[in-house]
């Protein structure tokens, strides 16, 4: 009797000793992996740096320079928007909950902080692109849209001013990519076509849709180019 | 070792996520350190660190199904994590029938089974040219490679799958790693004109960038895309618009007429 009490507290010493050392190995490793993670964190984002800007001064982290007034509505919603763009999670249910149909303030906000963005942020200007253009609410927004046609094209995903090296494998990947805000709000744009025909029956609305056409239709992209001439001629805009 | 640091890195994470769902605020950020338990700290301590790693592992053990060599950098684990995340989310009812030929039922399961049964490990890797996402190597069996462009540059979430289960394809020994085929000379597109490389204007005919079968590594991608901009129910719009716009694009490198006839008639078909 005597000796298995003996080795009952023989065995929770021991276990008492084993969570010890288990509790201080993680605490120890886990301040080395803090270490270690950022030091892998810094090394990619130094090399996502290399020849362009970090992603650190894109949409997601600068406030905005253009600051309006912004209701707490707004406020939140904006910093949803943030934290979706930072997420990389493009089926977050919020872009379809929350943006589908914004107000005015936040369609002025989205359309100021579209040129903040770099160049080489494709798929966060995009974003902007397909948000404005699946919500049109005036003039504003097309002439926004006429603007993305006005800019020159995207070279390369490394830096959108100078070309790189092509690949065929999958350079048609890169080159939807490089072309992505263009391409988004062509496609928003005919679902708008086809579902709002009430939004174009004005005729100011009308002929800015034609301006915007047309000068997508000169952008000097093939892909883009031909999807804008389908646009008009379908549309006889 | 530096595997175990983000394994424990994980584990932290799931059980900070977990208090914080229960009002815990047990551990600070920065130093796994018990707040307010007194003078019973370091055993509770102990306590929190075994449930942690017993929790950890029962959750992180379907998360990390593919294992990383341990220099690929932890921002790229997370990131194809999620995205494989993602995918493993999709949901909806309905298919064409390529896709039951290659994926089998519309669906994360379908996804996770596909890819999983591809590939085991990722590495990290130039894969030879300076644009590359994602590459294979046919001696490395089920391995994937990723550069450091999978982060670095911004391309949507499903064009990064798009270009993941494209290279998964490849690693089908048996089926010839689905190797691509010449484009023909000329490669024309619908209107006549020569297809071209937008922007080095260099010609695609003769390279090795096309296939002439639905199963390959194009045809196969692009029939996953399309399926999830057709089908796909708990897809935003941004993703369903985003996998019609990658897959048109793929579809061009479909060089044999009948075939990509026949893709088209599939999109118009379910089952």
């Amino acid at each position: 009797m005597e000796n298995s009490n003996f080795l009952k507290k023989k065995l929770i010493s021991i276990m008492m000793g084993a969570f010890l050392i288990i509790g201080l190995l993680s605490f120890l490793k886990n301040k080395k992996s803090q270490e270690s993670i950022v030091t892998n964190v810094d090394s990619v984002q130094s090399a996502a740096s290399a020849g362009r800007q970090s992603v650190k001064s894109s949409i997601l982290v600068t406030e905005p320079t253009v600051a309006p007034v912004m209701l707490s509505a707004e406020k939140k919603k904006w910093q949803e928007l943030q934290e979706i763009v930072q997420s990389k999670n493009d089926n977050d249910p919020r872009l379809d909950q929350d943006f589908k149909t914004m107000n005015d303030e936040l369609h002025d906000l989205l359309r100021k902080k579209y040129s903040d963005i770099p160049l080489e942020d494709r798929s966060e200007r995009g974003l902007i692109a397909f948000l404005i253009a699946r919500d049109l609410k005036n003039n504003q927004d097309l002439e926004f849209l006429k603007q993305i046609y006005e800019e020159s094209p995207c070279l390369s995903l490394e830096d959108c001013k100078a070309k790189s090296a092509d690949e065929p494998h999958l350079a048609g990947i890169d080159q939807s990519s490089m072309n992505y805000p263009q391409l988004v709000a062509l496609y928003q744009l005919e679902k708008q076509l086809n579902s709002n025909a009430a939004f174009f029956s004005d005729r100011k609305i009308r002929e800015t849709t034609r301006a915007l056409l047309d000068q997508a239709a000169q952008f000097p992209v093939q892909g883009v180019k031909e999807r804008a001439a389908r646009l008009k001629e379908q549309f006889r805009l | 070792m530096e595997n175990v640091l983000i394994n424990l890195m994980t584990i932290k994470t799931h059980i900070m996520v977990l208090a914080d769902r229960a009002g815990l605020a047990l551990w600070d950020n920065r130093h796994l350190r018990t707040v307010s338990l007194g003078g019973t700290t370091m055993f509770a301590r102990c306590i929190l660190s075994m449930t942690g790693v017993l929790l950890g592992v029962s959750l992180s053990s379907q998360a990390l199904a593919v294992q990383f060599d341990s220099n690929v950098p932890l921002a790229i684990q997370t990131q194809m994590n999620a995205d494989l995340g993602f995918m493993n989310s999709l949901e909806g009812q309905y298919k064409t029938a390529f896709h039951q030929q290659i994926f089998g039922a519309f669906g994360g399961n379908s996804y996770k089974k596909f890819f999983e049964s591809h590939i085991l490990e990722v590495g990290l890797d130039g894969c030879g040219l300076g644009n590359a996402v994602a590459c294979v190597k046919p001696w490395a069996g089920k391995k994937m490679f990723l550069t450091n462009n999978f982060i670095k540059f911004s391309h949507p979430q499903i064009a990064r799958m798009m270009v993941a289960y494209h290279e998964a394809r490849h690693t089908e020994i048996e089926n010839g790693s689905w190797a691509h085929d010449t484009c023909p000379t000329p490669f024309v597109n619908d209107d006549g004109s020569e297809k071209r490389s937008i922007w080095t204007g260099a010609s695609l005919a003769g390279e090795k960038a096309c296939d002439s079968t639905a199963l390959g590594s194009y045809g196969s991608s692009t029939i996953l895309l399309k399926n999830v901009a057709l089908f796909c129910t708990n897809c935003t719009d941004k993703v369903k618009m985003d996998a019609d716009l990658y897959a048109t694009d793929q579809l061009g490198r479909i060089d044999e007429p009948a075939v990509k006839k026949a893709m088209l008639a599939d999109f118009n078909g379910k089952q």
